[in-house]
């Protein structure tokens, strides 16, 4: 096994495992407290952007824009620097709590317009058949609408999931240790490049592979039989 | 005989290109500045003093000055190139950089990997706060509730996390201008870094000082790969030399021990 230990030191990072957990468990927390938030506010602002009210759908066009054309960098600096200057109680939230602010707000626009196009695919026959057989709008959205559209949007909101992840990285800017701050720490004390940043790879990897068994278990929940694999 | 002359000619090409292939692979980093005239240096992008862009767009500082020096007393070309931290080390074991002209620390860890000259020169850990923050000492950093601020994965990270254990560390990314940044926003109680780097910081922020007391002293130094012993003892030889003669430490006269490089480049 010396050669394989040539080419990668499992040893050395071996010896960082406990760092690595630590990384990978702020990432999955902070990862899935910001996708189930952003799912639900997500849900709220697709309903919003459908409204024939332009007192409603336009201020959460504005947002989506907003949101969409800025950097989440630029995002989080202001929402960390910016929040304790406008609210007085801002400096009570932690860097953590702040970074899922920040990450929240910026992957609600994404999730929204994402739940949208879902809800557009549903056909309108089955809104019509379900308010013709007695049920009402909230009932009719809520038991035939929103099942058929999340199942729709699964493998898209699976994609946007991964860069949600991804997007953690970022909040390292702000001193959250997550998974990159985690392989930095290793890269600084080592200098070992390419165990540090293989072993964060991997990681993330492993973290996607968790999210895509569990989103397949959610759509074949919601989608029944007619779900397929992508 | 038209046959046996094409094996010649090919076995003879094959030969050179062999022998070609074998003296450069072989050839020491020394060798290759010697052959192309010209030095490489992998610096990072952190700001003043040690490496950072001028008012006049021209990227400067105490350790681009020391290797423009040594190329110039050489005469051979320096070639600067610019990478954050993460990429300092990746770029010399590439072979993309001939030797890293940054403030590195040669931690033991580190030293498996690269190899580190003599210790150009040193710094001092500390720790700032604010003036109003009723601190004195970095001692009085040391107590549960507070929390101290420094780059993160850096060294000032792994000496506060050693020497003020009973504080929260916070590690920003993005340099020291990032933690200054949440000190003077009140994210932080204190920040830790090293005195020729918030000396800089000092000039443009008045509310800013240092806490009475260094909480280390560390040596700083360029790095090579393994296998470029000629270039790490010319690089030693050549710290002695301007050591000696006085000009090594009218270098850290100018940009590390005071700011009087702020007159000319901020």
């Amino acid at each position: 096994m010396d050669w394989l230990q040539s080419i990668f030191n499992f040893r050395i990072v071996f010896q960082y495992w406990e760092v690595f957990a630590q990384g990978i468990t702020n990432t999955i927390l902070i990862s899935a407290i910001c996708l189930v938030l952003s799912l639900i506010f997500g849900i709220f602002i697709a309903l919003a952007r459908r409204s024939s009210n332009p007192l409603i759908w336009r201020p959460v066009a504005v947002y989506i824009q907003a949101i969409r054309s800025t950097p989440l960098l630029i995002q989080i600096y202001l929402i960390y620097y910016g929040l304790p200057s406008i609210l007085p109680f801002g400096n009570f939230l932690d860097e953590t709590q702040t970074g899922i602010i920040a990450l929240t707000i910026h992957t609600t626009p994404y999730m929204g317009e994402i739940i949208r196009a879902g809800l557009e695919s549903v056909d309108r026959g089955q809104i019509e058949g379900a308010l013709s057989v007695g049920m009402s709008r909230k009932q009719t959205m809520t038991n035939v609408v929103l099942p058929q559209a999340i199942a729709n949007v699964v493998p898209p909101l699976l994609g946007q999931t991964a860069v949600l992840i991804k997007d953690t990285s970022l909040l390292s800017i702000i001193a959250v240790f997550e998974l990159m701050g985690a392989g930095l720490r290793m890269f600084s004390e080592t200098v070992i490049a390419t165990e540090s940043y293989v072993t964060t790879a991997v990681c993330y990897l492993a973290i996607y592979a968790m999210m895509l068994v569990i989103s397949g278990m959610v759509q074949r929940k919601l989608g029944g039989s007619a779900w397929q694999a992508n | 005989m038209r046959k046996f002359t094409k094996l010649t000619i090919a076995a003879v090409s094959g030969t050179w290109l062999a022998l070609m292939a074998t003296a450069s692979f072989a050839e020491s980093t020394m060798e290759k500045i010697v052959r192309t005239g010209q030095m490489t240096i992998a610096v990072q992008t952190q700001g003043p003093p040690v490496s950072f862009i001028n008012r006049d767009g021209k990227r400067t500082g105490l350790a681009i000055e020391l290797a423009q020096m040594m190329a110039d007393d050489m005469e051979v070309e320096l070639i600067v190139q610019d990478y954050d931290w993460k990429g300092l080390i990746p770029s010399l074991l590439s072979g993309k950089a001939d030797f890293i002209a940054a403030d590195m620390t040669p931690t033991a860890k580190r030293s498996m990997q690269v190899v580190f000259t003599e210790p150009v020169f040193f710094s001092e850990t500390i720790a700032f706060a604010l003036k109003d923050s009723g601190y004195t000492s970095w001692k009085d950093l040391d107590v549960a509730g507070i929390s101290v601020g420094a780059t993160q994965a850096s060294s000032w990270a792994d000496i506060a996390r050693q020497k003020i254990s009973n504080a929260e560390l916070k590690e920003f990314a993005g340099g020291t201008a990032q933690t200054v940044q949440a000190l003077t926003s009140g994210r932080i109680n204190a920040g830790v870094s090293d005195k020729a780097t918030i000396a800089g910081f000092m000039s443009s922020i008045d509310n800013l000082v240092v806490l009475e007391g260094d909480i280390s002293r560390e040596p700083l130094g360029f790095a090579v790969r393994p296998d470029s012993l000629h270039l790490l003892l010319a690089l030693d030889n050549y710290m002695g030399l301007i050591r000696a003669d006085g000009r090594l430490d009218e270098k850290l006269e100018y940009w590390w021990n005071t700011t009087n490089w702020e007159a000319d480049h901020k």
